[in-house]
């Protein structure tokens, strides 16, 4: 790795009704796996993972949250701060895609300003079921000025590219850090960093 | 080896006798207490109790006969399985068949369940439609789990219920209201007293207490821990909780912090969530127990515990606080969900009144008290106190609303946030809207 590279440090949370697939996007994303039957998160889960753009490496600190409404109340304590967010829904589900329009709604209001929301429409791989159209979702994103992708956790389609296309669009200045404020950047951990997700990013 | 060098004789009899073979069927709390000072022994010198017994020591420990044998209860079970209830259902079935037990609880299930996914469905709908309080909240398919383990469906079914009213689960699952910020904060300060330099370590890396335990708690460590020793925590817990199950969580949770402290000392926020994982599976599971029985909770904790459960009790009309006893004799009318709905208005209503003006909670609680440990005032006054008399409680007859509390701290105090002020506006707002919901 170019050790002139810039690192940069962004907090991102993944928001949408249960069982839409957002854990398995993460785990696509920072461990390359996936799981048929992915166990649903009680709270919150936290994972890591690095993308390389040209010059810049951006290092994602990812919160996973618990889709059930009934946990609702709680995810502000985890968007709060975020530079970024993925608001997912399954293509097969109507619901769940007007759940996403209500999490990008809270977002816009109560997020951090110049939050970049992803709208994801998973499970692409069951496009066979599809209920939500990508012309109905891709306007509605357009509209309101997010990043949209449909993708497949399953098959992995989209899903580096939905990650690598928010660290493009997050703002790389000099006072980007984390959310909290309180993490010094550091060099990355070659190691930790996933050739996949890795350098791909152009 | 148990046999050998025990003084007291009720632990030295095998747990056939007190299982099985138990020759006096009117002396039924004498057995049951025999039971559980066997458990008592059995957690204080560090052993483990036999696999086989668990079914057995756990249904007498809860009684589970005097929900399973009631006339009222009789078709309990099967008619809220057959009730309808399409939301529900889906609910349910998602997350029934996604609760995948690694390959050692499908060993465990198969002695009970055909199909375990079946019978998590079966259980977590008919408790759905019976306690309209909870219905379905992710986590409980992970207690279901564990009980399917132990037990038939129509039994764990009611164990659910036991796990839930008596132990005061529902104060994580409920629908309108759960206690679960206030338990944050309580517990935050807590461990400040219990673990300082742990818990000036997770300040330093910015990690919060919100982040991990919820699904410690609300699954009572399945969601954490290994197989094998969860039965072992449960053991502690069915012993321990007598309704007052999140007292035995915060223990539970002070113990395995205690036990990990040393490689989470270390831990940035990155690190943190897997030295947990990787460290929690190796742990010593009878030594976790220990440590928790072993646990001294600070005399504020445990006020504000009782508090939580005397306010309770009291607004729904129950004079007797003491424990599980009062709702023993009474299992089926104690937690109407009606009274409960009231209750929680009333509770709210009235944080909303005591703290108005009230200059001793202001002096306590104010939001900039997040950094209390700061002012030597008070740090003095939490390094040096003993733990039983030097801290001093709570008004009397006041509740404080820590659910507020907590989301100041999470809200509103990060001062080298840029956006500080457009949080503060948003979070005041969000604040108005989660007191009375």
């Amino acid at each position: 790795m170019n050790n002139n590279n810039k690192i940069f440090q962004f907090k991102l949370v993944l928001l949408g009704e249960a069982a839409v697939g957002k854990s398995s996007l993460v785990l696509r994303f920072v461990r390359g796996h996936f799981l048929d039957y992915q166990e649903s998160t009680i709270g919150a889960a936290f994972l890591a993972q690095t993308v390389c753009l040209n010059d810049t490496t951006v290092k994602f600190e990812i919160w996973d949250t618990a889709g059930q409404e009934r946990y609702h109340t709680l995810a502000p304590m985890y968007y709060r701060g975020a530079q970024a967010a993925i608001v997912v829904y399954d293509i097969r589900s109507e619901d769940s895609f007007e759940r996403a329009i209500k999490w990008v709604k809270e977002l816009q209001r109560q997020g951090s300003p110049n939050i970049v929301i992803a709208l994801a429409g998973n499970k692409l791989d069951l496009a066979a079921k599809r209920k939500v159209e990508t012309a109905e979702a891709q306007q509605y994103a357009e509209e309101n000025g997010l990043l949209f992708m449909e993708t497949s956790a399953k098959t992995a389609q989209n899903v580096n590219e939905l990650f690598v296309e928010i660290a493009k669009k997050l703002p790389k200045t000099p006072t980007t850090r984390p959310g909290s404020g309180r993490l010094p950047i550091t060099p990355i951990d070659n190691n930790a960093a996933k050739k996949k997700t890795c350098c791909n990013g152009n | 080896m148990m046999m050998n060098e025990e003084v007291d004789d009720e632990s030295s009899r095998p747990w056939s006798y007190y299982l099985d073979e138990y020759p006096f069927p009117q002396k039924r709390m004498t057995r049951i207490m025999s039971i559980k000072n066997k458990v008592e022994y059995h957690i204080k010198n560090k052993i483990k109790i036999p696999d086989e017994y668990r079914s057995k020591i756990w249904y007498l420990m809860e009684k589970l006969d005097t929900f399973t044998d009631c006339e009222k209860n009789k078709n309990v079970f099967t008619d809220c399985f057959n009730t309808k209830n399409e939301d529900i259902e889906n609910d349910v079935q998602t997350d029934a068949v996604r609760t995948c037990p690694s390959a050692q609880y499908k060993i465990k299930l198969k002695n009970k369940q055909s199909n375990s996914k079946d019978s998590l469905f079966k259980v977590l709908k008919a408790y759905a439609i019976y306690n309209e309080e909870v219905q379905y909240t992710q986590g409980m398919n992970y207690l279901c789990l564990i009980l399917l383990c132990y037990f038939l469906e129509e039994e764990s079914f009611w164990m659910m219920d036991i796990l839930i009213k008596k132990h005061g689960m529902r104060h994580f699952f409920r629908k309108t209201k759960t206690f679960l910020p206030s338990y944050l904060t309580i517990f935050e300060r807590e461990l400040e007293y219990q673990l300082p330099e742990l818990s000036n370590q997770f300040k330093k890396e910015g990690i919060q207490v919100y982040m991990f335990i919820q699904g410690w708690w609300s699954t009572i460590f399945v969601y954490i821990l290994p197989v094998e020793s969860v039965p072992v925590i449960w053991d502690y817990f069915f012993w321990g909780a007598n309704g007052t199950g999140v007292e035995v969580l915060f223990r539970l949770s002070i113990a395995l912090l205690k036990m990990l402290e040393s490689t989470l000392l270390t831990a940035n926020l990155t690190e943190f969530f897997e030295r947990v994982k990787t460290a929690s599976a190796e742990l010593d599971t009878v030594e976790l127990i220990y440590q928790a029985h072993n646990v001294e909770l600070t005399a504020t904790t445990d006020s504000l515990l009782r508090e939580i459960l005397t306010k309770e009790h009291q607004l729904l009309g129950d004079s007797t606080t003491n424990g599980g006893e009062p709702i023993d004799d009474n299992p089926f009318n104690a937690f109407d969900s009606q009274k409960l709905t009231s209750l929680i208005l009333k509770v709210n209503q009235q944080i909303l009144l005591d703290n108005s003006g009230d200059p001793e909670y202001e002096r306590h609680y104010s939001s900039g008290s997040v950094g209390y440990t700061k002012t030597p005032h008070n740090s003095g006054r939490y390094a040096t106190s003993s733990k039983t008399t030097n801290i001093a409680p709570p008004p009397k007859e006041k509740v404080i609303d820590y659910d507020i509390l907590y989301y100041q701290q999470l809200v509103g105090v990060d001062h080298d946030d840029e956006d500080d002020k457009s949080h503060q506006s948003s979070s005041s707002s969000y604040l108005s809207s989660c007191v009375i919901s």
